[in-house]
C-alpha cells in the first residue's frame, strides 16, 4: 500500500528531471532493494493513474530489482537474497550464521525524454 | 534521450525527516519510533514505558492510525499530551505529518516523545521520521519467525522488544529460534524481553531508552 506514495515520489522525481517544460518522458527506470519491499505491479498501478495529465503520462516504468546478501560470519560465503524463498539463516557450507547486507537502494536510475 | 538521475526516491521524505531531527535535538527530545505490527501491543508498551519516567521530564506522544482515536484516548486519559494523526488508510507515517502533529503538540523537552507508527511491518520501513531510535516490537503469539519474513523492519531498528512473554508457557514459541533470526538482519540491535501485563523488563527498556538518550546527545 506504501507503493502509492512511493509512486507519487517516483513522479515527482522524474519530472524535476525534465530538461524544460516542452519535453515528455517516455520511460523512467527506477532501482529498489529487495527490502525496500516495492510490489512492481502495485507501483506501476499507481503510476499509470497519477501519472496522467502529466509530461510523464503512458511512460514505461521499468523497475530494477537489486537483491540482498547473505554473509557468512564463519567462512565469509556470500548468496544472493532475492526475496523468494526462505532467508537461509545458516551458511549452506560450514553451517555457520548468516548476516544479511543490502538490498536496500530505493533510486530513480534514469528518464528517457523526448522533446 | 536518456537523463541520468541517480537520485533517491523518497528524498522529500528524507529531508523533511533531517528537518524534524534538527528540531527535536534543538527541543531536547528523545525520539522514539515504535513499529509493531498490529496488536503488538505498541499502545500498552508506551504507556508502562510513560509510567516508568520520572515526573520532570517531558513526556508526549503522536499516535498514528488509519482512522479512530482509541489509541490516543487512552494516553489521554493518564494526562499525557497527545496528538493522533488517522492516515485513512495510508499504511504508514511520513515526515511531513510528523512535522504537523508537533505544531500540535508543542512539546518541549528535555523529555522523551514517542511515535506509535501504523501497525504494519512492512510499509513504516522506508519512510524516515526524523527519530532518535527506531523500536521494533515483536509479540509473543506472532511465532518466532516474524525476523525472516519481515526482514527489512527488523534489520533497521535500534531495539527490538518481544512482548507477552508471560504466554510463553501457552504458546510454542522458541526463545533461541527468534533470537537467531534477528541476529541473522541485525547484529545489534538488544532484544529486551517484557510483558506489558506483568511489568517484567519494562526497567530495562526504560534503562536503555536512557543509556541511549544520553549516547545521541540528548541529555535527559
Amino acid at each position: 500500500m506504501h507503493e502509492a506514495a512511493i509512486a507519487q515520489a517516483v513522479l515527482d522525481t522524474a519530472l524535476e528531471a525534465l530538461p524544460d517544460k516542452d519535453s515528455r518522458i517516455t520511460a523512467i527506470t527506477v532501482v529498489a532493494g529487495v527490502l525496500a519491499g516495492v510490489e512492481e505491479e502495485c507501483l506501476t498501478a499507481y503510476f499509470n493513474e497519477l501519472c496522467k495529465c502529466t509530461a510523464a503520462e503512458g511512460a514505461c516504468l521499468r523497475l530494477v530489482i537489486e537483491p540482498a546478501h547473505l554473509i557468512c560470519k564463519e567462512c565469509d560465503k556470500q548468496t544472493n537474497y532475492a526475496g523468494d524463498g526462505r532467508l537461509a539463516l545458516q551458511c549452506s557450507a560450514c553451517g555457520g550464521f548468516n548476516r544479511l547486507e543490502g538490498g536496500k537502494a530505493l533510486y530513480l536510475d534514469s528518464v528517457e525524454v523526448e522533446s | 534521450m536518456r537523463v541520468s538521475v541517480r537520485k533517491s526516491i523518497l528524498s522529500a521524505n528524507d529531508e523533511q525527516a533531517e528537518r524534524n531531527k534538527a528540531r527535536f535535538k534543538a527541543s531536547q527530545l528523545m525520539v522514539i519510533n515504535v513499529m509493531a505490527s498490529p496488536g503488538a501491543g505498541k499502545t500498552s508498551l508506551i504507556m508502562r514505558l510513560l509510567e516508568n519516567i520520572p515526573s520532570e521530564l517531558s513526556r508526549g506522544v503522536i499516535e498514528g492510525d488509519v482512522a479512530s482515536s482509541i489509541d490516543a484516548d487512552r494516553i489521554a486519559a493518564v494526562g499525557v499530551p497527545v496528538t493522533q494523526i488517522n492516515t485513512g488508510g495510508a499504511c504508514h507515517l511520513d515526515a511531513f505529518m510528523v512535522d504537523r502533529a508537533m505544531d500540535d503538540l508543542k512539546l518541549s523537552g528535555p523529555g522523551y516523545l514517542f511515535i506509535e507508527n501504523i501497525g504494519n511491518l512492512i510499509c513504516p520501513t522506508d519512510f524516515r521520521l526524523g527519530e532518535t531510535v527506531n523500536m521494533v516490537v515483536a509479540s509473543v503469539p506472532e511465532g518466532d519467525d516474524k525476523p525472516i519474513k519481515y526482514p527489512a523492519i527488523f534489520a533497521q531498528a535500534d531495539i527490538i522488544i518481544l512482548n507477552k512473554i508471560d504466554l510463553l508457557p501457552l504458546i510454542d514459541f522458541n526463545l533461541q529460534a527468534f533470537s537467531a533470526a534477528v541476529r541473522a538482519v541485525n547484529e545489534e540491535a538488544p532484544i529486551i524481553n517484557i510483558s506489558c501485563t506483568t511489568g517484567e523488563g519494562i526497567d530495562t527498556a526504560v534503562r536503555w531508552l536512557r543509556e541511549k538518550s544520553m549516547g545521541s546527545g540528548v541529555y535527559i
